[in-house]
């Protein structure tokens, strides 16, 4: 019997991150990243790069000469500017139609997705860990939705799902389908060649005491996640029905105030953000 | 806050922490993505206010000034701005219909975290203080809400797991 990696890889309609974007994201995890090597990707990218120009000579930078290189227009918005204008370009595109069959619009699956990654980013700034990579895994922790549309069904799924349960989420995808979405989401981004703590990461983004590896950077998605149940941000059928996990939010330094203002401020990051792009 | 001009067969959507009221109106006003959130929406029948506030927190912290902008984050700030401003428009708080939905919960939170059941508590305070009644709710569990107003005849609806339920309606 074919494995869950190898029933994955054989699924057609799923979309792929380009190379581009993910020599990018890799790029940009490094914080003493040569800057000369990120314009030539970003040079490569006529559309990436017109944002680029764009954003540096907006009116969040009013008063400055105007840019007309890129690696100057990179300078000014600084790597947290280029990431943002990255998602405008590629980075929501490949999870928009994740979580139709949990009832998701592709408004909704990009929404939680962007709340998700500004929150994971907030909190890996915050304890110390690496705020791209809790970005890049919060963006597209809910990957494996994609999957699960197309392994079980859209239609399968909603139909299931529209059932009333008491039990967690990621408990009633195992014992229905015999894998879950945390799981399918961990696959597809190795099968997306994406940097194995950020597979990981999405992997254990509801179970995050449940592994050692990467602790720092797998709370922060989780926590990011938490945060978007609170919204109910890229919430769908499913609900909030996952186990808050007390041990991860004391890692993450998060008591009920701190909680409180996370989401405040990752309401304004969200909205700061959707203006942007 | 946005105050809105009177409008017909139109749906007004309310994002996260904004709140919005409007007058001899038919068109209708929804929210989405009720988590832990509330949603509250107001309606007098003889003036023909209506309105709906999506609140996120139920108080700020000791050290935040609140700006104007930001006062329908919170139960303590947007609500009594939700009704001053409902007043100001003509309704009278003996004909307001005032219904609830939202403040779902994370499983397993058993902790002091507890955003929605803190939402709801919040609000009954400031309801109980204030002598409003609740005409209708539907709030807890582990459910995500879609609330709408109806502002031709004040029905209010309520979607969640894909079923759409009147919760209140003449």
């Amino acid at each position: 019997m074919a494995s869950l990696m190898e029933r994955i890889s054989e699924i057609e309609c799923l979309p792929s991150p380009s190379s581009l974007l993910l020599e990018i994201l890799i790029l940009l995890g490094d914080p003493d990243v040569d800057l000369s090597l990120l314009e030539l990707q970003v040079m490569q990218d006529p559309a990436l790069a017109m944002l680029c120009l764009r954003k540096a000579n907006s009116a969040a930078y009013s008063g400055m000469a105007e840019v007309g290189g890129i690696r100057e227009a990179m300078s000014r918005i600084g790597l947290s500017g280029l990431r943002q204008v990255i998602i405008a370009c590629h980075g929501t595109e490949l999870i928009e139609d994740a979580g139709r069959g949990y009832g998701l619009s592709s408004d909704d699956a990009r929404r939680g997705a962007l709340a998700g990654a500004l929150a994971a980013e907030q909190l890996a700034s915050s304890i110390g860990a690496d705020p791209t990579f809790a970005f890049t895994a919060g963006l597209l922790r809910d990957c494996g939705k994609l999957v699960m549309d197309e392994l079980v069904g859209v239609q399968e799924l909603e139909r299931d799902m529209q059932s009333d349960s008491k039990d967690s989420q990621l408990e009633f995808e195992r014992r229905h389908y015999g894998f879950d979405h945390a799981e399918c989401g961990g696959l597809l981004a190795r099968i997306w060649s994406l940097p194995e703590k950020v597979a990981y990461a999405i992997e254990h983004h509801h179970t995050p005491s449940g592994g050692q590896e990467q602790q720092a950077l797998v709370d922060c998605v989780y926590g990011g996640d938490v945060v978007c149940g609170h919204l109910g941000l890229g919430v769908g059928l499913d609900g909030l029905a996952y186990p808050l996990d007390h041990q991860a939010m004391q890692r993450l330094g998060l008591d009920r105030h701190q909680l409180a203002h996370l989401i405040a401020a990752t309401v304004d990051a969200l909205s700061v953000i959707e203006c942007s792009i | 806050m946005s105050l809105l001009p009177a409008s017909n067969n139109l749906r007004r959507t309310i994002g996260i922490g904004e709140f919005t009221l409007t007058k001899a109106d038919s068109s209708t006003i929804t929210t989405h993505a009720l988590g832990s959130c509330i949603g509250v929406t107001i309606f007098d029948p003889v003036a023909r206010v209506g309105g709906m506030l999506h609140y996120l927190l139920p108080q700020p912290s000791r050290r935040e000034k609140v700006e104007p902008s930001r006062l329908g984050i919170y139960a303590t700030t947007g609500l009594p701005e939700l009704f001053k401003q409902a007043y100001s428009l003509g309704a009278s708080k003996n004909n307001l219909i005032v219904c609830v939905a939202g403040a779902a919960t994370l499983l397993a939170d058993t902790s002091g975290f507890q955003i929605g059941k803190r939402n709801r508590a919040m609000l009954r305070k400031l309801f109980w203080k204030n002598n409003i009644p609740i005409a209708a709710e539907e709030t807890g569990g582990t459910i995500a809400r879609t609330l709408h107003l109806e502002l031709t005849s004040g029905v209010v609806t309520v979607q969640s797991k894909g079923k759409e339920n009147i919760l209140w309606h003449p």
